[in-house]
C-alpha cells in the first residue's frame, strides 16, 4: 500500500509540469493505475493515453479509460501539446536547448520527457525541435530494493565490473539507481566511494543542486556532464571506487571507460539490448569488453518483467565464450545456447 | 505630477538594471525563469511587478501567468505608462519561449525600447519641470502684484 502511495506520488510529481487541462485529466486516472503508470503520451490530434508497462490506456469521454481509443473524441490540440511543452522546460527553453538537440527534457524527480517534432537542422546536424508534436513522458521510479537479487548474485565475491543489458523499460535505471544507493551504503561491507555520471539527470533527478532521488551518503552526482567527460573528471578528481553511467556506448565512452580502468576504477553501465544476440550484434561491444572493465553481464527481462534478471555472463562461463566467439566473428553467430554456433 | 514622472524615470531605469541581469543570466548560466526572478529579487531590489511575480512562480503559477497578472496590477503602480506595460507584457511573452540566441534578440530590442523610453520620460520631466517652475514663478509674480 505505501509502495503504492509513493509511486501515484512520483505520477502528481511528474505530471505537474504539465499544463492545467492535462493535469485535471491525469489526475482523474484512479490511484492503482497512477501507481502502475510508466510512461504518459501525449500526441497531436490523438488522444492522452498512459501506458503501464502492460496495458495502454486512452483517456478519453470526460476523462473515462479505454483499452481502445474512441475516434476523434477528446483528441489534443497543437496548443494542448505546446503549452505542456514549454510547462516542461519551466517555460525556459533556453535552458533545456542541449537536452531538446538531443530529443529529450529532465525534469524535478528525475522523470524525463521524449520530445518529437521537426528537426531544425545546421550543417547536417539537429540544433533545435520546432513543432512539437508529441511528447512520452517516463515516470522515474525509486525502488528500494530493486538491485538487491543482482547485487547478492553479481558481487558475493566482491565488487567487479558490471554491464546490465536490457531492453527498454526493463528496469536499466532503476537498478543503476538503486545499486548506487547499495553500493554506497555499504552492501559489500564498507560504503564504497561512488561516482554516478548521470548525463541525462535521470538517475539521481537532480533539480536545483539537490537529488530527488537517495543514492546514498558516499555517492558524488556529476549531473549533466557528456559520459565520457565525467567519467575521466571523476577518475581525476573524487578517486572512486567505483562509476557508475547509464547507456553507454559511444567511442568517446569506450575510451574514457578504458582510462578509468587503468586507474583501477570499476565500472558499472547500463547498455540498451533486448537479447544476447543483440548484444552481440553490438559494433561497439567487442571494443567495450576488451577493456576488461565489465568481466559480468546481466541480461534483464522484457518490459514485461522489469527488473527480473534473465541471465548472468561471467568470463570464463559458456554463454560469456560463445558471446566472444560471435563477437570476433562478426557478431552474427551468436546462438545463446553456451556454446559457439 | 512631476512625481510620477520622476517615479516614471526611476521604474524604467530599474527596469534597465533587471533587463541587463536577466540577459547575463539567460547568456551565461541559462537559469530557469522562476529561480532567475528569485535570483533578482535576493541580489537587488527590483520593481514591485518582479516580486510579485516571482511569488507567483514559487506558488506554483506558470511563468506566462505570473507576469501578465503581475504586469497588469503592479506595473501603473511601479510607475510605468501604458506604453511601459504594452512593452512589459509583449517581453514577457517572449521570455523562456526561445533559445539562448532568440532570447538575446528579444532582450536587445527590448533594452533598445527601453533606451529610447529612458530618453523621452526624462526629457518629458525636464520639460515639465522648467513648465511647472515657470508657472510656479508667473503665479507668484502675479500674486505680488494683485497684492500691491
Amino acid at each position: 500500500m505505501k509502495t503504492q502511495i509513493e509511486r501515484a506520488a512520483r505520477f502528481e510529481e511528474a505530471v505537474k509540469t504539465l499544463s492545467p487541462k492535462i493535469r485535471a485529466m491525469l489526475m482523474a486516472v484512479p490511484t492503482e493505475i497512477r501507481a502502475r503508470t510508466q510512461e504518459i503520451r501525449l500526441r497531436t490530434n490523438s488522444p492522452l493515453s498512459i501506458n503501464t508497462g502492460k496495458e495502454t490506456y486512452f483517456i478519453q469521454n470526460k476523462n473515462m479509460l479505454f483499452k481502445t481509443p474512441l475516434m476523434g473524441v477528446d483528441c489534443l490540440s497543437r496548443e494542448d501539446i505546446e503549452e505542456c511543452f514549454l510547462g516542461l522546460c519551466e517555460y525556459s527553453v533556453y535552458s533545456h536547448q542541449e537536452d531538446i538537440k538531443n530529443g529529450f527534457i529532465t525534469i524535478k524527480g528525475g522523470h524525463r520527457a521524449g520530445i518529437c517534432g521537426t528537426a531544425v537542422t545546421a550543417e547536417g546536424k539537429v540544433v533545435g525541435v520546432r513543432n512539437v508534436s508529441s511528447i512520452n513522458l517516463r515516470i522515474a521510479r525509486q525502488i528500494n530494493g530493486a538491485a538487491e537479487a543482482i547485487c547478492k548474485e553479481v558481487f558475493f565475491n566482491g565488487l567487479s565490473g558490471l554491464l546490465i543489458a536490457g531492453a527498454p523499460s526493463s528496469g536499466k535505471t532503476t537498478i543503476l539507481r538503486d545499486m548506487a544507493r547499495q553500493l554506497s551504503g555499504g552492501c559489500l561491507g564498507e560504503p564504497l566511494r561512488v561516482a554516478v555520471v548521470d548525463e541525462r539527470g535521470e538517475l539521481a533527478g537532480v533539480y536545483r543542486g539537490s537529488s530527488a532521488n537517495n543514492l546514498g551518503y558516499c555517492c558524488d552526482i556529476l549531473n549533466g556532464y557528456p559520459k565520457s567527460e565525467g567519467i575521466m573528471q571523476a577518475v581525476r578528481s573524487l578517486s572512486p571506487d567505483v562509476i557508475l553511467c547509464d547507456e553507454i556506448g559511444s567511442k568517446e565512452d569506450i575510451e574514457a571507460i578504458e582510462m578509468g580502468v587503468n586507474s583501477g576504477v570499476s565500472f558499472i553501465a547500463s547498455i540498451h539490448a533486448a537479447s544476447l544476440k543483440e548484444l552481440a550484434r553490438k559494433i561497439q561491444i567487442k571494443r567495450l569488453l576488451e577493456t576488461g572493465a565489465f568481466p559480468k553481464i546481466v541480461l534483464l527481462g522484457g518490459r514485461d518483467n522489469p527488473g527480473e534478471i534473465n541471465k548472468i555472463l561471467t568470463e570464463g562461463d559458456g554463454d560469456a565464450q560463445s558471446l566472444w566467439f560471435s563477437l570476433n566473428s562478426g557478431g552474427n553467430n551468436f546462438d545463446g545456447s553456451g556454446g559457439a554456433a | 505630477m512631476l512625481h510620477k514622472l520622476s517615479s516614471r524615470v526611476r521604474f524604467i531605469e530599474t527596469m534597465q538594471w533587471v533587463l541587463a541581469e536577466v540577459k547575463a543570466d539567460i547568456r551565461y548560466q541559462a537559469t530557469p525563469m522562476a529561480e532567475l526572478l528569485c535570483k533578482l529579487c535576493r541580489k537587488g531590489t527590483p520593481p514591485e511587478l518582479i516580486i510579485r511575480c516571482e511569488e507567483a512562480c514559487s506558488k506554483g503559477t506558470p511563468f506566462p501567468e505570473a507576469w501578465s497578472t503581475a504586469v497588469k496590477a503592479y506595473a501603473k503602480p511601479c510607475g510605468a505608462n501604458a506604453a511601459d506595460s504594452e512593452q512589459l507584457l509583449i517581453w514577457g511573452k517572449s521570455l523562456g519561449t526561445t533559445d539562448i540566441e532568440g532570447q538575446m534578440s528579444c532582450c536587445e530590442l527590448y533594452e533598445a525600447q527601453l533606451r529610447t523610453s529612458l530618453q523621452a520620460a526624462r526629457e518629458n520631466r525636464e520639460k515639465k519641470s522648467r513648465m511647472c517652475m515657470t508657472l510656479g514663478v508667473s503665479a507668484g509674480l502675479a500674486l505680488v502684484l494683485v497684492i500691491l
